[in-house]
């Protein structure tokens, strides 16, 4: 029926017709979406005067998916292990998997609740890290070596503190 | 960002949001009363009008989004309620951090993460809440149910969308009449639509495409 494209605008028909897959949401969702805009816009005290004192959180193990790299037999695609901590209205994400330089791990994490700049500092048996994160709130932290890690996660506002997790040597 | 007309799309579904909105009028800082064209403003416009408490804006902001943040729970195979609930609590969250977003231009992306973060924190407390048992096993045995993959395609889908609403309204139609139909019609049929030659067709087809690339590749 059509006649040949290039290679680009196939590449866009293609995409196109899969973008079907997007649903819409019923319209008393979108209604009441929009209507959150009113309540959220009310005045509130402002704290612009007055500092707040450093929040310090003990954040909670909420998920832990222990993938292939930490099992004794590999099982086909990236060893991975997932971990999700909990403090309050924050959440920080961790993925681990095998690092660049034999015998190490690599994380990659997300912190979601706070768009403010932050950072995360890290201890894995003698190792320390830091690392700022984007505007994303996502960090990597690399080479992290076999140990007990402690990760903590800071704000101009609050600091949280992920309990300890062991990650062992790399099979 | 001003134009002299009000051109708020109807959507994929046929609706008007003209109507429900009733031609909005922006006022610029200087006051004088001037229509906007919602559909050329930037993400990060939106977002920076919606902090200076703009309503209208807002009310755009939801419907040029809602379709990205519906689709990443409903993916997830969520039972309804909890789809709505992540639906409501997305948007809620985007009002809270309306001031703080530091790149206010990367919406889509960050309606994504934080949709796909809402959506396993419901998928964890159904888990926690459940207790062992195989319906909890089940869910967290499926620990991908939103693949990074997945959610970086829902954005192009998105994207594509968005173009489609900035293309001209004869170009958005041919496209839609082929391509997102579901049936999707012959040359003959939207040639008699469109009142064209049906030879013409193949060849504003090709243009309309181009357009929507080179739209696609300057956002």
């Amino acid at each position: 029926m059509h006649e040949a494209d290039d290679a680009h605008l196939q590449a866009l028909k293609e995409v196109l017709a899969r973008s079907r897959a997007l649903e819409h949401a019923p319209e008393h969702l979108i209604q009441k979406a929009m209507n959150a805009f009113d309540v959220s816009r009310r005045p509130t005290a402002s704290t612009a005067g007055t500092p707040s004192p450093l929040q310090r959180l003990l954040a909670v193990l909420t998920f832990d998916e222990i993938g292939s790299a930490l099992s004794p037999v590999r099982a086909s695609g990236p060893p991975t292990r997932r971990l999700v901590f909990s403090a309050g209205d924050i959440d920080v994400a961790l993925s681990v998997t095998l690092g660049a330089m034999r015998g190490t791990w690599r994380i990659d994490g997300q912190c979601l609740g706070d768009d403010g700049p932050g950072d995360v500092q890290m201890m894995c048996g003698d190792q320390r890290l830091e690392a700022p994160w984007s505007a994303q709130a996502e960090f990597s932290l690399e080479p992290v070596p076999p140990g007990d890690c402690r990760l903590v996660l800071r704000t101009a506002r609050w600091e949280i503190n992920l309990p300890p997790f062991e990650l062992p040597p790399p099979g | 960002m001003a134009s002299e007309q009000c051109t708020i799309p109807a959507t994929r579904q046929g609706r008007s949001t003209l109507a429900m909105l009733g031609g909005m009028i922006a006022r610029t800082q200087s006051g004088r009363g001037l229509r906007v064209d919602w559909n050329e403003l930037s993400d990060g416009e939106l977002v920076r009008r919606c902090a200076a408490g703009e309503r209208a804006a807002w009310s755009v902001l939801v419907r040029r989004f809602e379709a990205l943040v519906y689709t990443i729970p409903r993916r997830a195979r969520l039972p309804d309620a909890a789809v709505e609930d992540v639906f409501q609590t997305t948007f809620l969250r985007l009002l809270e951090h309306l001031d703080r977003l530091q790149q206010p231009d990367r919406l889509r992306e960050w309606l994504v993460t934080t949709a796909k973060f809402e959506t396993w924190r419901v998928w964890r407390d159904a888990a926690r809440r459940d207790g062992p048992g195989d319906d909890a096993l089940e869910l967290v045995a499926d620990t991908q149910p939103l693949p990074d993959e997945f959610l970086a395609e829902v954005q192009t889908w998105h994207a594509v969308q968005r173009g489609l609403d900035r293309i001209e309204p004869r170009c958005r139609q041919i496209i839609e009449w082929l391509y997102l139909a579901e049936t999707p019609l012959s040359y003959d049929e939207i040639a008699q639509r469109l009142g064209m030659p049906a030879g013409s067709l193949s060849p504003t087809r090709q243009r309309c495409l181009g357009k929507l690339r080179v739209l696609l590749e300057s956002a």
